[in-house]
């Protein structure tokens, strides 16, 4: 079961969670306010406390009592939440003087935030402005005025506010919000920092010439944008937002628009321009508190911030093209940030700490490994064809904001998520094992838009896909297939959107998971369950090829390739027989896997010439598999591959294998491929 | 009439029209053209559909319609109207909601959690939910643990 902590929350980029000490995570996505939660309460609230903006009045005359203030005194007002987090104090009242009176507060402001608990009430010491002191704490939140009788002497001796301190500094508002357009939020050295700007321009907007009010259309926009600019494609310049109406979706702008009327523009809404290379930092020990001038500037590369790091006693920043790494003794305020290397990270999300004391990133060059100074070593050249513009199958920039990577320490092996097509979120994982350098390709039957590491037994990595579920990768051998019901049988029956098992008993748990053909008519064809009706499967889309009575299903089946590179045949055959051996671990539960032939460069694997079985190895005439089945104890097969071809005739010069399978419940294990007869070409 | 797919529940429909005069030449509508959505049981939804690529094409609009609890598995109609050249016009769309989907929509952010009293799992989905499941555990095809 599953609890929600807030609702309404914008979707458009992800949420960067970071834990702030053990008891506490922040959330942030730059179109929202911040939030907190503490693991113990039913809800997340918003992070910092909201300042009161009004200040403390006094009536004309205030009655009788113990207090002469001959001088002067001021008084403020500060909202304390339920976690004992601040506000910063209201602004300064007017001074007012007593002669044996007492203490009125009037106009005292009334929180808006439901997490306020209580009320303090500060002033100052007759004559004396640097220092107040609390003199009314109430958890009364509608009352606006307070009576004390409480004399400097007695409130000295109390709880102190320094306003401005020997060194000018104000200490008691050192308590702001944290900023709610920046995205990503970093741990390091007992402060959080936040990094990364977010531009909103879903949808368009309606302007009109001499008009401040910007309707939007199609539109998502947060109460937390007021305050940030629009930028309207045509429009002379930017705009402050002044108002937001959330529910009407309407802006009204600082000024009037003075570009075209447009029932048809295109926008973006982003912070001030000054903010966007602009880091904040938090308090020490105090999370939530983000005073405005904890904040530093990374130099102009004229690239975009893209995430942040903590790593030893650096903050890294990190754009699309270049890292810069921020060192400080006591304060970031006194620190120094250098442009340290000439490669990047796309998000925040696919900057990975490897155990091997590499970070590694994914840019739009490709992978890189960064040994945190200032070397950065490409590593992808495997699957670098993904990165070229002109390759058949590339990486989608365009979903770049929803890329994610993970690192599995069990596997030693990292894991980027990225889209290779047009859709919104992953679908394939670009693989890395670091300990051999070796890459592969993996394809994911549903999205895979976030991931995460947790323990559950063991160290484990999870994965956030379509239809609210979350997923433990690397964990059995089937996908979605629960532990009980039926995965695997014959097809009795099929129709373009259905298929039946007469002996099956399906488990509701198969709902979501793929059933794959593996034998038969129709082979190689998966499609996703979206409902079981009796022994009948229904299928999101429909079979290319309908499967009949020969057909064999799996259900969860992972499908899995390997192909290998173009071999030359040597020339003499009957001194160089040909021949494919292929190890494997033989399995008890039925299993197949299939082995392909490809000639002379073709694309399109040859077609077997006949029909036949014998010791495990089956082909069908126009087929192009090789079918072997892995229940064969001996966990070998060799098929010889003679093409008669002589010195002085023609026949098949190039060959490469394919193999390939959907896995069954067992394990495939394929220790060995041999080829006899060739060399590599 | 288009037939747009068939979606489950917690993706986005693709809405999209292209204004065009009788001659079906594209052009600029005179205002903001809209859609509407029709159910089994009459009108679900109307909205405006703001311009997509105006800059490299004419009288093109699209919206993500997202699947929410309001779109039940059946059949579903969009139809879109807009003003091209004074004359009102009027086409039509189609769609399949099938089942097997969730209105959450994909959970596009996720934490693990570990506290002294608990484990957690928190994780924000397309609905813009964020949700919190304690001490999680694994089911597959070998069973559950946890």
């Amino acid at each position: 079961m599953t609890a929600t902590l807030r609702s309404g929350h914008s979707n458009e980029y992800p949420l960067d969670i970071t834990p702030a000490g053990q008891n506490l995570l922040l959330m942030a996505n730059g179109l929202d306010s911040m939030l907190r939660w503490n693991g113990l309460g039913s809800l997340a609230d918003t992070a910092g406390v909201i300042a009161p903006t009004t200040a403390i009045t006094f009536p004309n005359n205030q009655p009788p009592g113990l207090i002469t203030a001959t001088q002067g005194l001021t008084a403020l007002v500060r909202f304390v939440d339920t976690e004992g987090n601040f506000s910063d104090p209201s602004p300064a009242s007017a001074l007012v003087t007593l002669t044996d009176q007492k203490m009125v507060y009037e106009n005292v402001e009334v929180p808006t935030e439901s997490k306020v608990e209580k009320r303090q009430i500060f002033r100052t010491l007759d004559g004396a402005a640097a220092v107040a002191f609390l003199d009314i704490e109430t958890t009364d939140l509608t009352s606006t005025r307070f009576e004390s009788d409480k004399t400097d002497d007695v409130l000295s001796s109390g709880i102190q506010l320094v306003l401005v301190d020997a060194v000018g500094d104000t200490p008691a508002f050192k308590f702001g919000v944290p900023p709610n357009h920046k995205a990503v939020v970093v741990s390091h050295r007992g402060r959080m920092f936040l990094a990364v700007e977010r531009e909103y321009d879903r949808g368009s907007v309606v302007v009109t010439n001499g008009s401040t009010s910007v309707r939007g259309i199609g539109t998502s926009w947060t109460s937390a944008m007021k305050g940030r600019e629009i930028y309207v494609v045509g429009a002379p310049r930017s705009y402050l937002i002044d108002q937001m109406d959330v529910s009407s979706q309407t802006i009204v702008l600082n000024e009037t628009y003075g570009g075209v009327s447009d029932s048809f523009a295109s926008y973006t809404v982003r912070s001030t321009g000054s903010e966007r290379r602009t880091i904040y930092w938090s308090e020490p020990g105090l999370p939530e508190s983000w005073p405005a001038e904890n904040a530093f500037t990374v130099q102009e590369t004229g690239d975009e911030i893209t995430g942040a790091f903590s790593r030893g006693n650096f903050l890294y920043i990190v754009e699309r093209n270049f890292i810069h790494r921020l060192t400080f003794n006591f304060s970031p305020a006194d620190g120094e940030i250098f442009l340290v290397a000439y490669r990047g990270c796309i998000n925040n999300r696919c900057t990975i700490l490897g155990a091997d004391e590499k970070i590694y990133m994914l840019d739009e060059q490709g992978v890189h490994a960064y040994d945190g100074g200032r070397t950065t070593a490409p590593i992808s050249q495997q699957i670098q064809d993904l990165f070229r513009p002109e390759s058949e199958t590339r990486i989608n920039w365009e979903a770049s904001r929803w890329f994610h990577g993970i690192h599995y320490p069990a596997e030693e092996t990292i894991r980027w998520f990225v889209a290779l097509s047009g859709g919104r979120f992953p679908r394939h994982a670009l693989c890395y094992q670091y300990r051999i350098q070796r890459w592969w390709i993996e394809e994911y039957p549903r999205t895979m838009a976030s991931s995460t590491t947790g323990r559950i037994g063991l160290p484990r990595n999870f994965v956030g896909t379509s239809n609210g579920e979350i997923v433990a990768i690397s964990v059995g051998t089937l996908d979605g297939a629960g532990p009980v019901g039926t995965i695997r049988g014959e097809v009795s029956a099929a129709t373009i959107f259905s298929v039946s098992d007469t002996l099956a008993a399906f488990d509701s748990s198969v709902v979501g998971a793929m059933v794959s053909i593996v034998k038969g008519l129709g082979k190689g064809q998966e499609r996703e369950i979206i409902s079981i009706s009796g022994t009948t499967l229904n299928l999101a889309y429909p079979w290319d090829i309908l499967p009949d009575t020969t057909s064999v299903y799996q259900i969860g089946s992972p499908h899995w390739k390997y192909r290998t590179g173009w071999f030359q045949w040597l020339v003499e055959e009957r001194q160089n027989p040909r021949s494919i051996t292929t190890l494997w671990e033989p399995i008890e539960t039925d299993g197949i896997f299939n082995i392909k032939i490809f000639t002379d460069r073709s694309k399109v694997a040859d077609k077997m010439g006949l029909t036949d079985s014998i010791d495990g190895i089956s082909t069908v005439e126009g087929d192009t598999d090789i079918e072997i089945d892995m229940t064969k104890n001996i966990g070998y097969t060799r098929q010889e591959l003679g093409s008669s071809r002589e010195r002085n005739t023609d026949g098949d010069r190039f060959v490469s294998f394919g193999l390939e399978g959907f896995a069954p419940k067992a394990k495939v294990r394929i220790h060995q491929l041999e080829v006899d007869g060739a060399f590599n070409a | 009439m288009s037939y747009l797919g068939r979606f489950k529940q917690g993706t986005e429909v693709p809405i999209s029209v292209r204004t065009v005069d009788g001659s079906g030449v594209a052009v600029v509508p005179a205002f903001v053209p809209f859609a509407e959505i029709l159910g089994a049981g009459g009108k679900i939804d109307t909205f405006e559909l703001p311009v997509k690529d105006k800059a490299v094409t004419t009288g093109l609009f699209q919206f993500g319609l997202f699947l929410d609890s309001n779109y039940p598995v059946g059949q579903y109609s969009v139809i879109y109207r807009y003003r091209a050249n004074s004359l009102d016009r009027l086409l039509e769309d189609a769609f399949e909601v099938i089942e097997g989907g969730n209105v959450a929509g994909s959970v596009n952010s996720t934490f693990w959690w570990d506290r002294p009293e608990a484990s957690y799992i928190v994780f924000e989905r397309d609905d813009g939910k964020i949700e919190q499941g304690r001490n999680p555990f694994i089911v597959n095809s070998e069973g559950e643990f946890g």
